[in-house]
This record gives C-alpha cells, sequence and structure tokens, in this order.
C-alpha cells in the first residue's frame, strides 16, 4: 500500500521552517525538503537533477544511522570481513596528517554527471537516469564487475551470496552488481531517501536544478566539493566542510 | 596439395552429421513438448486481492512475459512506475499459502508462479532479485 | 604458396594417452570450479568487492594475448612473406583460435550471470571497450578460421591475401582493445594511460611467440617428430628480441610511476614493500620472467627460455591486474582514510582453489582444443605428424 505524500499545508509548512532556519544561520541545520512525487506512468526526466549535499561538520563522532537505514530499508548487511560484503553506505574517517584535524563522512554512490561504471558497462546494465540517478538495470546485468573495477570510489558492489529474506522494494539478485539507489523507489514517491532521512542534521536531498530548492541555495550560497574533483565526473554527491 | 581420393571432403565429413544431429534434437524437442495443455490455474486468489488483474486469465497466460518486459524496461529504465503493475502485487494477490499459513516463496514448487511454469519447463528468473511472498510486517507492527 | 604436405597428427597412443587423461582431468576440474562458483556463489572466491577480479582474469588475459601473438608465425610466413615458416602457419592460426577459445571461456564462465550473455549482449553498449572487446574476439576467430581455410583449401586460396592481411591488421585492433581494458580505467592513476595499448601488443608478441616455442614442440612429441632445430633457434632468437621490447615498456611504466608523484606510493609498495608482490616482481617478473630467458636464449635453449617466459608472463599480469585493485584508492587525496571497509590499507587477496581450477581448465580448453585440431585436421606439417622423416621424393610429390 503506498503512503500518502504531505498534505499540501504540510508541506508549506516545512518549507517555511527550513526556509527561517536557512535565513538565520545557513550552516545551522539542514532540513530535509520534501520533493514532488512524480505521478504514475510519468517518466524520470533530465528537468529534475537529485544531489545529495553533506555537511561533514556535522556527522557525529560513533554515528552510524545513516547505514543502519539504509542497511534495513536495501537488507544488505555489511559488517562481515572488510572488503567481502557490499556496503551500500560506509563512513569514512579522514584524517590530515599535518595539522591532525579529523573528520567523518559518509560515502555512498556519487551518482556522478559522467559516471565511469555506466562507460565500462558491456550491457548498458549500469546507467544513468535522466533525472541523474545512476542504477543498475539487474535484469540486463552479467556480472563482469568491470563497473566496481572502475569506479573512483569503491562504491559498486558484487553480491557474490545468495539473498534471503529480499526487502520489498529493492531487488537484489546474486551474480548482479549493486550499489546505492539514492532510494529511487522513495523518491518517486516524493519521500527523502533512507539514510537522509535517518541524519539528524548532516545530509540534504534536492532538485540540483530547482534554483529555489534548499539545496541549490546552500550550494550556491557556500558551496561544497566533489570527491576527486580533478576526474570531472560531475558528481551529485557533493560535501561541506572536508 | 596433397589430398587422397578416397577421403571426403570438409563438407560431408562434419557438417552433413552436424546438421542431422540438429534436426534429430529439434524433431525430439518438438515431439516431447507436443500440445500446449496450460495447468488449470490456482482455484484461490489472497483475501488480499485490491481489484480485479490486470488483465483477463487467457490474456494474461499468453502475454504475462511481454507485460513484465514492458513494465520492467519502463519501471527502471525510465522510471515510470505504475502501482498496479509491481510484482510485488502479483505475488499478493496470487500468494500460495502452505498448511500453517504461511506463504510459500518461489523455492517451493506450490508457488503460482511455479505451478505453471514448472509444467511447461520454462525457467524464470524473477526471484532472484525480486520478493517472491507479499511484504510482511516489520518487527515493530508497522507495514514495511 | 609453394604445395606444402600437411597431415593429421599421427600421435603415438603410448603418449597420446596420458595427454588426452591430464586435459581430460584439468577440464573436469575447471567444470566443477565453475558448478561451485555459480551455485554457491562468488563469495567462495578469493575476489572481494576490493579485488574484484582475479587470477581467473590474470590466466584469461595470457591466454588472450598469447592468441594474438600466437598467430604471429602465421603472419611472418603470409604477410611478411618468410617461406622458411610456411609450414607453421596453419599450426599458428589454430594455435591463435584456441588460445582465444581457452581466454574467453575463462572469462565468460566467471561472470556472475553467464546465462545471460547471450541475451543482453544483443544491445551492447557502444562506449564499453568491454563490449567491443566481445566483438573483436568472435571476429578473431571467425577471420582466423578463414584464414585458415585459405591455407588448408586450395579452392579457397584466392582469398588467402585478403583474410591473412585482415587478421594482421585485426590482431593488433584487438591487443589494443585488450590493454585499453585497464587503460581506460580513470580511477586509478597507475593504469590509466594509453600506453597500455602498445605495451600489451609487445606482450602479447612475447607471450604468443613464447607459447608457440612450448607447444609446437609438444605437438612434435606427441607423434615421434622434432622441430626444425635452426627454425627453433631462429624463433629463440625472436623471442628474446619481444622479450626485450616487452621489458622496455614495462620498466619505463614502472619507472615513470616511481618518478612521478601521484603514483610515486604505489610504485614504492609494488617495487620495495609489497611482500608477495614485490617478490613477483623482481623474482618473477624480471629475474625468472626476463633475465633468466635472455641468458637461455643466448645458450641456445629456446624451450627452455619459452618457459620462463610464460611464468614471467602470469607473475607480469598479475601484477598489473591485482596490485591496482588491492591498493587503496585517494578518495580523498593528502588524507589518512580508514573505515570498516578497508579504505586506506591494502586489501588482501588470496587466490581460491576454484579460481586456480577455472584458470586450469581454460588452459586445458585451449590445449584440447589445439589437440583436436591437430588430430582431425591436417595441420601439422608432414616432419612433425610422423615420426619418420619424409625423404625429398615425398615432398616432391606433394
Amino acid at each position: 500500500m503506498r503512503t500518502e505524500p504531505d498534505t499540501g499545508r504540510r508541506k508549506a509548512l516545512k518549507l517555511a521552517l527550513g526556509a527561517a532556519a536557512l535565513a538565520v544561520d545557513p550552516g545551522l541545520f539542514l532540513i530535509a525538503a520534501p520533493a514532488q512525487s512524480r505521478p504514475a506512468g510519468v517518466a524520470a526526466s533530465d528537468s529534475q537533477r537529485w544531489g545529495l549535499l553533506i555537511d561533514v561538520s556535522r556527522c557525529a563522532e560513533g554515528c552510524t544511522r545513516c547505514v543502519q537505514a539504509c542497511s534495513a530499508e536495501h537488507g544488505w548487511r555489511g559488517g562481515g570481513p572488510p572488503g567481502l560484503d557490499p556496503q551500500w553506505i560506509r563512513v569514512l574517517s579522514a584524517t590530515d596528517p599535518e595539522t591532525g584535524r579529523s573528520v567523518r563522512a559518509p560515502l555512498m554512490c556519487q551518482h556522478c554527471a559522467r559516471p565511469p561504471c555506466a562507460d565500462v558497462c558491456p550491457t548498458k546494465a549500469t546507467f544513468r537516469r535522466a533525472d541523474s540517478v545512476v542504477l543498475v538495470d539487474r535484469h540486463r546485468c552479467i556480472g563482469c564487475r568491470y563497473c566496481v573495477m572502475a569506479c573512483p570510489f569503491g562504491v559498486r558492489f558484487f553480491l557474490g551470496d545468495n539473498v534471503s529474506d529480499r526487502e520489498r522494494r529493492s531487488p537484489r539478485g546474486k551474480g548482479t552488481a549493486e550499489g546505492c539507489t539514492l532510494c529511487v523507489h522513495r523518491i518517486d514517491e516524493g519521500r527523502q531517501p533512507a539514510c537522509v532521512e535517518a541524519c539528524p542534521g548532516a545530509m540534504m536531498f534536492g532538485d540540483l536544478n530547482d534554483p529555489k530548492s534548499p539545496i541549490r541555495e546552500v550550494l550556491a550560497g557556500q558551496g561544497a566539493r566533489r570527491l576527486r574533483g580533478n576526474l570531472a565526473l560531475g558528481q551529485g554527491v557533493q560535501y561541506r566542510g572536508l | 596439395m596433397m589430398r587422397s581420393a578416397a577421403r571426403p571432403g570438409l563438407l560431408r565429413r562434419f557438417v552433413v552429421p552436424l546438421a542431422l544431429g540438429v534436426v534429430v534434437l529439434a524433431a525430439a524437442a518438438l515431439v516431447l513438448r507436443a500440445g500446449d495443455n496450460a495447468p488449470a490455474l490456482p482455484a484461490t486468489v489472497s483475501a488480499a486481492a485490491q481489484g480485479p488483474c490486470l488483465r483477463s486469465a487467457a490474456e494474461m497466460r499468453r502475454i504475462h512475459p511481454t507485460l513484465l518486459k514492458h513494465e520492467r524496461q519502463a519501471a527502471v529504465r525510465e522510471g515510470k512506475r505504475d502501482p498496479q503493475a509491481r510484482i510485488e502485487r502479483c505475488v499478493t494477490c496470487h500468494v500460495m499459502r502452505d498448511a500453517s499459513g504461511a506463504a510459500v516463496s518461489a523455492e517451493d514448487p506450490r508457488h503460482f508462479c511455479r505451478t505453471c511454469h514448472d509444467q511447461v519447463a520454462v525457467r524464470i528468473d524473477c526471484f532472484s532479485c525480486h520478493r517472491s511472498t507479499p511484504p510482511t510486517t516489520l518487527a515493530s507492527g508497522a507495514a514495511r | 604458396m609453394t604445395a606444402i604436405a600437411f597431415d593429421n597428427l599421427t600421435a603415438s597412443p603410448r603418449r597420446l594417452w596420458p595427454a588426452v587423461i591430464v586435459l581430460g582431468a584439468a577440464l573436469l576440474a575447471g567444470g566443477l570450479a565453475v558448478l561451485v562458483i555459480e551455485t554457491q556463489g562468488h563469495h567462495v572466491t578469493g575476489m572481494t568487492n576490493r579485488v574484484p577480479w582475479g587470477l581467473p582474469h590474470v590466466v584469461a588475459y595470457f591466454l588472450i594475448l598469447s592468441a594474438s601473438g600466437a598467430l604471429n608465425v602465421a603472419m611472418v610466413a603470409s604477410v611478411f612473406r618468410q617461406k622458411a615458416y610456411e609450414p607453421l602457419a596453419p599450426f599458428s592460426a589454430l594455435l591463435a583460435i584456441a588460445l582465444l577459445a581457452g581466454g574467453l571461456s575463462i572469462l565468460v564462465l566467471d561472470l556472475g550471470r553467464p546465462d545471460r550473455l547471450t541475451l543482453t549482449m544483443q544491445s551492447p553498449n557502444p562506449r564499453s571497450i568491454f563490449a567491443w572487446n566481445v566483438v573483436l574476439y568472435t571476429g578473431f576467430v571467425a577471420i582466423t578460421a578463414a584464414y585458415l581455410v585459405t591455407l588448408l583449401d586450395r579452392r579457397f586460396a584466392r582469398f588467402f591475401g585478403v583474410t591473412s592481411n585482415a587478421a594482421f591488421l585485426w590482431r593488433f585492433v584487438l591487443t589494443t582493445g585488450t590493454g585499453l581494458d585497464l587503460g581506460i580505467l580513470i580511477a586509478r592513476e597507475e593504469l590509466n594511460s594509453a600506453v597500455f595499448a602498445p605495451m600489451f601488443i609487445s606482450f602479447s608478441l612475447t607471450f604468443g611467440l613464447a607459447v608457440f616455442l612450448l607447444v609446437l614442440p609438444a605437438a612434435a612429441w606427441l607423434s615421434g617428430g622434432a622441430p626444425d632445430h635452426a627454425l627453433m633457434q631462429r624463433l629463440g632468437r625472436l623471442l628474446a628480441l619481444f622479450l626485450a621490447v616487452s621489458f622496455y615498456f614495462s620498466a619505463v611504466t614502472h619507472a615513470f610511476n616511481l618518478y612521478a608523484v601521484p603514483t610515486r606510493s604505489l610504485e614504492r609498495f609494488l617495487l620495495f614493500q609489497g611482500d608477495l608482490y614485490t617478490v613477483l616482481f623482481w623474482v618473477g617478473q624480471v629475474l625468472l620472467g626476463t633475465v633468466t630467458p635472455l641468458l637461455l636464449v643466448y645458450r641456445k635453449q629456446p624451450i627452455a627460455a619459452a618457459a620462463a617466459v610464460v611464468l614471467g608472463a602470469l607473475a607480469t599480469l598479475y601484477l598489473y591486474v591485482i596490485v591496482s585493485q588491492a591498493y587503496p584508492q585517494p578518495v580523498l587525496p593528502g588524507l589518512q582514510v580508514t573505515s570498516a571497509w578497508g579504505d586506506g590499507s591494502v586489501a588482501s587477496y588470496g587466490p581460491s582453489a576454484a579460481e586456480f581450477f577455472l584458470g586450469l581448465g581454460g588452459v586445458a580448453v585451449a590445449l584440447a582444443a589445439l589437440l583436436a585440431g591437430c588430430l582431425l585436421f591436417r595441420i601439422v606439417p608432414i616432419d612433425l605428424a610422423r615420426a619418420a622423416a619424409p625423404s625429398a621424393a615425398l615432398r616432391a610429390a606433394a
């Protein structure tokens, strides 16, 4: 049974609150602003471009709510020997050896505008949807793992084990590649990705093509950077505070 | 090039037996699959059924592969969602339960899709990725 | 083309049956490995999400590179018109096809969903070098087979020029594509270079000739014949030349990576700090794979040199394929990164038995295909096909 999207009034209230908070202090907290639900039968279009903004200064020590939320939503377990089981989102701890400053940053599929994984996929199983979400069409994936090799961030995974008790909206199968889907099953209904919903205030999701969206305003005002920016991949996921 | 007169050419030695073999195998396959006996559909449709199926039973039998293929192309690659056409809805309405009332998964030959597909010996791949039973509730009691 | 006598390989049973049994056992082991991997899933292998390509891919690359290189003897005969090599041209072409079949079989059977390959490759991705490789590999088999037919059947001899030139060009495009498999990975700075195309072409010439130098005497041994000594010495010297060029490419790229700042730490790791990888480089690639064969060719032992080259080749390819995956990627350059996933640290990779037997099975596919071809078709020159040395009259009568 589909959950009903927010009513118009609640949406307006949330937007107003968010705008007010941003006006007071843009870095105060990142409010998750609701996206529009797309009606049934309407295709995703490039008029929207989904992005994620992560403020690592707000990523609290020891917090793994994004990881747990994603794991519950999609049914991957992780936590095995390092590098073995898929882990769609993981938290990096990075320390500057010169100053000792350390940050934590969640790392997931960066949803690049020019994704190397989609370039190398021989069957077009890995593709970039019109609204800039990089997805794996598991109907076409032959499991060659070239995309896993090609990802500059190590956020593509090959499921080498049988899946038991699949999640209802997240099909996963042995022998195919997978990774963060930006929770397309949620964002198509106007909801937030599971990680953003669970995060107490370090993550923001929105439409990068909408000049009035909060994410655009923060990016325009304070900017953010992309990981491995020299590769010019145009990721939808950007980071502040690194 | 030295070639003895008694040995037949490449064509006779290999291609003809190969072609004969293919014809025999094809004939055997046709004979063994003779007839188009679609099995009787399971009589029950779940009490949780939410309205009629997308098409009539006879039509579904004929075109469900095309429907599935079309829907998955639209849903996955284009992002066109149709809540009426989700596999989740199919397996919820057509759920088969065992003696204890638990839904059987596609591993079990009593699964709705298996009852027909096992008979016509067409392997289906859907449930290597998709959930084959209706969604269950979370531990908290909320629906997943 | 002069009239050369070819015949089916007449192997003595005492020698043939052990060979068939060994090949059969290797094929069986490979088949079992595939069954285990496909039913249990790839988690039974040593390949992980940090190191998704492992030993099977190393062996597959070796076989594929050797395939285009093994055709070299035939190309020297047919395109460069060196008459001395003409008797070996059909054997060389068959070897090329067999090696490619072996390499492809490993790649296809290692896929997560090989059952889908024929379906999904009906709409390939034109931007994917992998998709192009599938076209190049199958085209190579087709063109080389056509060339082989023009060699064996006088009715098709008029297509000899077209097929031999096409095979010659195609094999360079194929090896370029194979090299660019690694070269286009922008994620890995140490691999991301077009130099992998010419480097792999030089590797293919070396590895292919080395395999040829091992397989030809083996085929002759089966029948009790022996290849021409002077020819083997000549090919041995050619092997040394190719090896020198290969080593040049590899040495220059390693030195460059050591010099260039972004790749320096990885190269230092590989050359000096990498335990297994360091041993594989200095002992495997340099000592066993380059210095030893050059010495052996100088001492007029081309077959031993070829064996050393093959071992060094596997070490070389292992380093190129595995080290870049195991070494951490610079996701946050300048920062020391750690995570529960193992970011920032070198991933460990150890091939499992399943991977070893999958690779072995691929080699067995290649050798079995070659053996079958030699036994069934008239590929082998007559002085190797049978133990008795031909009389001049017999040659003239052909």
